[in-house]
């Protein structure tokens, strides 16, 4: 793999990391936000009544994505070579311990609103472990700093919806 | 079990640990569509075997995850590609009922998650034999699948006994 071994010897340089970071790998992180912003799009144009299945689907998609980027914390943990660490295991899994609950809080205003914090809150914690050198490679956090905007926006726009005097 | 007497890599406790905590919403969501429709009313019931998808959904989502994260270590890019399909079919199999003129029973919605957690394992056990992923990944994930699975199989038998198929 000439992609690996080309990121590989760019480790040394973050810079030189994020230029070797294969196209690829960022554009499918791009694309998970991809559904989240559609949602958001058809939402916003569809009648009401549609309008509650795309809500309801909007928050599953990103109660998944919440427990994905969580399993990722897993996946890094468990690939350092002196093993992974009980608080690195306690970090990967305490996003899945907040969207369980997540799915059963009332309401999707509620729901919307703790996702749209939630995020940029593990965000901030990724970029803290990765600067601290335990974390996901530079790359990564690279693209999730933009996705995690795009995510944002996306959920923003949904609980703007919900909030319209129309649906209250 | 066979699997722990087998020489070799054995789980380190706290993954172990997680593991298992993590088996309890399954666990707990197949004996109450088993034992309870005596005392609750078969809404409740199936608002049970709602959170029990949601949370299935939820973990092969966390599994997908954990495929990219590996991945990364490697610098695999087909894995890391091919991690985010556990997540979409997790999402799929929470498509809202009715939305779009789909309609998916949830004999099918429980029958994605059994089949996604299997092909999963596959890969994952695949993963630890070429070094992708550690040793003792592989044990972990067959261990818990198991119970994922049946624990899985044992809501939809039920459902599929009050005709939701």
């Amino acid at each position: 793999m000439t992609d690996a071994a080309a990121a590989r010897t760019h480790d040394a340089d973050p810079a030189a990391a994020r230029k070797g970071l294969p196209q690829s790998a960022a554009l499918l992180a791009y694309a998970g936000a991809l559904p989240l912003l559609i949602l958001a799009i058809i939402g916003w144009t569809v009648a009401p009544g549609l309008a509650d299945g795309i809500t309801a689907f909007t928050i599953a998609y990103a109660i998944a994505l919440l427990a994905f980027f969580g399993g990722v914390r897993w996946g890094v943990a468990v690939m350092r070579a002196d093993g992974p660490s009980f608080a690195q295991l306690i970090g990967a899994v305490m996003p899945v311990f907040m969207a369980a609950p997540l799915m059963f809080v009332a309401g999707p205003v509620t729901q919307l609103a703790l996702l749209s914090v939630i995020f940029p809150a593990l965000l901030i914690d990724d970029l803290r472990t990765t600067r601290k050198g335990v974390g996901a490679p530079t790359w990564y956090l690279g693209v999730r700093t933009p996705l995690t905007i795009v995510l944002e926006l996306a959920l923003l726009a949904t609980l703007a919806r919900l909030l319209m005097p129309t649906y209250a | 079990m066979a699997l722990s007497q087998t020489s070799g890599p054995t789980v380190p406790r706290t993954p172990l640990l997680l593991g298992y905590l993590g088996l309890l919403p399954f666990f707990f969501g197949a004996l109450a569509v088993w034992a309870l429709p005596g005392t609750l009313e078969r809404a409740r019931i199936l608002d049970i075997y709602t959170a029990q998808l949601y949370y299935g959904a939820v973990i092969l989502s966390f599994m997908g995850g954990v495929r990219w994260g590996l991945a990364t270590a490697t610098e695999n890019w087909g894995m890391l590609a091919a991690s985010v399909l556990p997540a979409l079919i997790a999402w799929f199999a929470l498509w809202p009922f009715g939305l779009g003129g789909i309609e998916l029973s949830a004999v099918l919605r429980l029958s994605l998650l059994i089949v996604a957690f299997l092909g999963l394992l596959y890969y994952d056990v695949k993963a630890a034999r070429s070094g992708a992923a550690p040793s003792w990944y592989a044990l972990l994930r067959l261990r818990l699948t198991f119970y994922v699975v049946i624990f899985l199989a044992a809501t939809l038998m039920r459902l599929a006994s009050w005709g939701y198929y």
